[in-house]
């Protein structure tokens, strides 16, 4: 069952550059039409880069949208989310580490369709409509994400590319659906953040490992994966030892901070 | 293998390649091999750690093999049993990827209704390149017909440069032909350069500018060879044969070139070798290196 997303804190959108009064003062320095408009030219800049689910970047934000007002940008970037937030159900979360500085869009509201009409089926609802290939990659994403999350949230490259074999998903041989299914793993799901590949330390022929990535871990949960798999071996979630109890604090930690 | 043996909890083989390595401990005398000893020492301990981590205490381990086989059966259900080579069949895939949706929470890509704003007029291209003037090689002798001329474009992107050296091409060509007794001319033999590839290239770049324009003709003998010849009335020959104009591809790699120059025994150029740029003298030299 999907959850609903835990608030945002607002003070998420770090200024490096730019000190939150000189932010302020840039801001305000626009007069209000302009203010308006470059507000909605951000939000909708935000939503439309979000089509290839590549994080957004800073630079790229300054370039096409705020130009001459760059210095503004962290207040633009708060107002940005909270419409984002009130109007699409949208959340907009900042990437730390090695992305700092670049943005994803996650969703914050309920997408089963299937739950909702079983509690009301007179409800006439209009579900997000994925193309047949976005489809056809959440499949894939979902089996390997899933692996990686059973086998201790961590699986070396050699390991998941014998389990895909068995399913006809060869990374020597291209494949009717997927293509380079090697480049769409290591390439395309990491570049949207969903997946983290890693290479093991002195190993020599190189050696890698996947794991979740950033992406992954805000739009999808572990629960829901240790469900799904449990319901493919018919066997009871609790079953699982260690990967239940990886469940339960993550949500005791989901717990914590939507306390806060 | 050997590695993955080792790191099986089941095994006792570490435990047997310790002991052994300690043993030959003793007789190390020297300090490479007291060196060789403590790298297998550390090799070890690293197989032990990996042991260790694999050793899974639950009840119930997660077997990626076994995933995927309950996964097959899971999305086939209810429809007819898939061929080995296929395992999962595409709309399976997606039956697949619809049910697990729900569990992303994915923001919806935004598209705009009436799809989205126009690019402008592609700027124009200052010079336009020729680019539908090449033969090919390799289809040459498939070909049932002849290339002839092409269609005339808009001259006035030419820049001049090209259209200098197409000139005196054209006066090359001409001189050749009488010189051959009003025979045409090898195609190799005329655009081949024996030193550098890049002329050669050039040379075929401004000779197929002749062909557009209608002055040179190219045809294959009775071998299937190319051969060009310069057209003696341009105007009058368009008007009287009104042929439908082909287009070809010609390719060259630079092995290929060599080979050529080889066959045909090409010492000297038969078009001069232009004055070179910097950069076309470099790249003639790592030419001559190869």
């Amino acid at each position: 069952m999907p959850r609903t997303n835990k608030q945002p804190d607002n003070d998420r959108i770090p200024s490096s550059q730019v000190s939150a009064t000189q932010a302020e003062k840039a801001h305000s320095s626009m007069d209000r039409g302009e203010q308006e408009k470059k507000l909605h030219d951000l939000v909708q800049f935000l939503l439309i880069m979000d089509q290839k689910k590549l994080p957004i970047k800073k630079l790229d934000i300054n370039k096409q949208v705020l130009k001459e007002h760059s210095k503004a940008l962290p207040v633009m970037m708060k107002l940005a989310e909270e419409k984002l937030r009130k109007i699409f159900g949208i959340e907009l979360v900042s990437l730390e580490d090695k992305q700092k500085g670049t943005y994803i869009l996650v969703n914050t509201l309920d997408t089963d369709v299937d739950e909702q009409l079983e509690s009301d089926p007179n409800l006439t609802l209009t579900p997000v409509d994925w193309s047949d290939e976005n489809h056809a990659k959440t499949g894939l994403l979902m089996v390997v994400l899933s692996a990686i999350f059973m086998n201790g949230e961590v699986m070396v490259d050699s390991q998941l590319y014998h389990m895909l074999r068995k399913l006809k998903v060869d990374q020597d041989v291209t494949h009717p659906v997927f293509g380079d299914v090697k480049k769409q793993l290591t390439v395309e799901f990491v570049r949207q953040g969903y997946l983290e590949y890693t290479r093991q330390p002195n190993t020599d022929p190189p050696v890698f490992e996947f794991r979740w990535g950033f992406r992954a871990k805000k739009e999808i949960t572990k629960r829901n994966c240790l469900d799904f798999v449990s319901q493919l071996y018919e066997k009871n979630p609790e079953e699982w030892v260690s990967q239940y109890q990886v469940v339960v604090e993550e949500e005791g930690e989901e717990e914590e901070s939507s306390a806060s | 293998k050997q590695k993955h043996d080792m790191i099986n909890p089941e095994s006792t083989s570490l435990t047997e390649a310790l002991k052994t390595a300690n043993d030959l401990n003793k007789d190390v005398k020297m300090p490479r091999e007291g060196a060789l000893d403590s790298a297998t020492i550390l090799m070890i301990s690293n197989y032990g750690r990996m042991k260790v981590d694999n050793l899974k205490t639950d009840f119930l381990k997660f077997e990626p093999i076994e995933y995927a086989e309950k996964l097959i059966s899971f999305v086939n259900q209810g429809q007819p049993r898939q061929s080995q080579d296929i395992a999962i069949s595409n709309q399976g895939w997606i039956n697949l990827g619809k049910a697990s949706q729900k569990f992303f929470m994915k923001s919806p890509a935004f598209h705009f209704m009436a799809g989205s704003f126009e690019r402008g007029e592609p700027v124009k291209k200052v010079r336009r390149a020729p680019d539908s003037q090449r033969l090919d090689k390799e289809n040459l002798s498939d070909k049932a017909t002849v290339p002839k001329q092409m269609k005339s474009f808009d001259e006035s992107d030419k820049s001049e440069a090209t259209t200098a050296e197409v000139e005196k091409l054209l006066d090359l060509l001409q001189k050749l032909y009488r010189e051959n007794e009003r025979n045409p001319i090898c195609y190799f033999e005329f655009v081949l350069h024996p030193e550098s590839f890049s002329q050669t290239v050039e040379n075929m770049f401004y000779t197929s500018f002749l062909v557009r324009d209608g002055l040179a003709n190219i045809k294959l003998d009775d071998e299937k060879l190319p051969l060009i010849e310069p057209i003696q009335n341009p105007e009058q020959e368009k008007v009287r044969k009104n042929l439908p104009h082909k287009q070809a591809v010609v390719s060259l790699s630079p092995q290929e070139w060599k080979e050529l120059v080889e066959v045909y025994k090409i010492t000297d150029p038969l078009i001069p070798t232009r004055v070179c740029s910097t950069l076309d003298s470099s790249a003639t030299k790592k030419m001559r290196m190869k």
